[in-house]
């Protein structure tokens, strides 16, 4: 579940974002067996378990791996900080882990929730919570599912908060777009 | 440019249907149509598709859905109590459609056989399958997403853009007809 918690119209230049990641080549693409490669490569104890229980889900199901990727796109990196730092007083948190996801027509990013590395570290420092903002116009066919509301059809700049962190979700696009979303994960100051 | 819902077919028994559906081998795989086949507007489809890139899955790509036919993969009794509930008169076609997880009906509308001869008539589309995560199926600009079991809807025209995508962990199955 979440709640709307506001707009950033006005406040942020969505656009020109968008456009930095629809021209970039050098945004992460993931992939679920380079998730798995890092995860066991740099994750331990319950944060392994964690990947493993998002990706057993997917291969039960019957997914075909080799079929879902994504790519992530960085502020700082592959967009302005300021964005980052905007978003972040309007929401009124610090940012942990910030990104825009994209997910290409044709493709999904099944069930999940998001497996964070220093989730404990973090934790240790007070409470996480999370937000989404639907940065590009409303593109037909472009969904986020979240719990149990799909997003479709959202206008741009619309914020929305997460229950909680670790919600499950997903992202699915079957029209002829590709769908940028921006996720802010963050501790409430 | 409406949707609108008619009601709920509960009477009919969709697990059954369902069952029925999943225990056979499917009439045909969609798309059906393709490019060169001289239907009116089916490369406008095709252009917008072939831009996005999508690919059909025996091309490589997640493109593809399964049909069910009445009579043959699944009772034709389904459509008569369907049609009899609804008071619809006089149906052309109707068939149930299943995608699979991670496959894909991108958007687009069904251009017929007989597209060049038919006109516009009311298509009907059903949930038959319980609410599933996942399973979402787009018409117009409505995202129909956790429908009941047995909703019913109307649409002015069987022309309607739509499209379905499974995200989620079981089959999707959507009876259509018009």
């Amino acid at each position: 579940m979440s709640s709307y918690f506001g707009t950033t119209e006005g406040i942020i230049d969505w656009d020109s974002v968008v456009e930095l990641c629809i021209n970039s080549n050098t945004g992460d693409r993931n992939t679920p067996l380079g998730v798995i490669a890092r995860s066991e490569s740099e994750a331990e104890g319950f944060v392994l378990d964690n990947y493993h229980e998002v990706l057993g889900v997917w291969v039960d199901a019957g997914y075909n791996l080799d079929e879902i990727f994504w790519h992530d796109y960085y502020p700082g990196h592959h967009f302005d900080i300021g964005v980052q730092e905007k978003f972040a007083d309007l929401v009124n948190a610090d940012p942990l882990r910030v990104f825009v996801s994209e997910v290409v027509p044709g493709r999904n990013v099944p069930y999940h929730w998001d497996v964070e590395d220093h989730e404990a570290e973090w934790l240790e420092h007070g409470a996480i919570e999370r937000w989404v903002c639907f940065i590009d116009k409303p593109r037909w066919g472009s969904v986020l599912i979240l719990e149990d509301t799909a997003f479709h059809n959202i206008p741009q700049h619309k914020i929305y908060k997460w229950d909680h962190y670790k919600s499950w979700h997903a992202g699915t696009n079957c029209g002829i777009h590709s769908q940028y979303l921006f996720h802010f994960v963050g501790r409430p100051r | 440019m409406t949707i609108n819902y008619i009601g709920n077919c509960k009477h009919i028994d969709w697990n059954a249907v369902i069952e029925d559906c999943a225990n056979t081998t499917p009439a045909y795989i969609g798309p059906s149509h393709k490019r060169g086949d001289n239907l009116p507007d089916l490369d406008v489809i095709l252009d917008m598709w072939d831009a996005a890139e999508y690919k059909t899955v025996d091309a490589g790509g997640t493109v593809g859905w399964d049909m069910f036919l009445p009579g043959q993969q699944f009772d034709q009794s389904v459509i008569d109590k369907f049609v009899e509930f609804f008071e619809i008169p006089n149906y052309k076609t109707a068939w149930i459609s299943r995608i699979n997880i991670g496959r894909f009906a991108p958007i687009h509308w069904d251009v017929h056989d007989d597209e060049a001869t038919l006109g516009d008539t009311y298509r009907y589309h059903c949930h038959i399958g319980k609410p599933e995560w996942g399973h979402v199926f787009i018409a117009n600009d409505r995202c129909f997403y956790n429908e009941n079991q047995g909703s019913a809807y109307r649409w002015d025209s069987r022309r309607y853009w739509h499209a379905g995508t499974n995200c989620g962990i079981t089959p999707k199955y959507l009876l259509n007809l018009w």
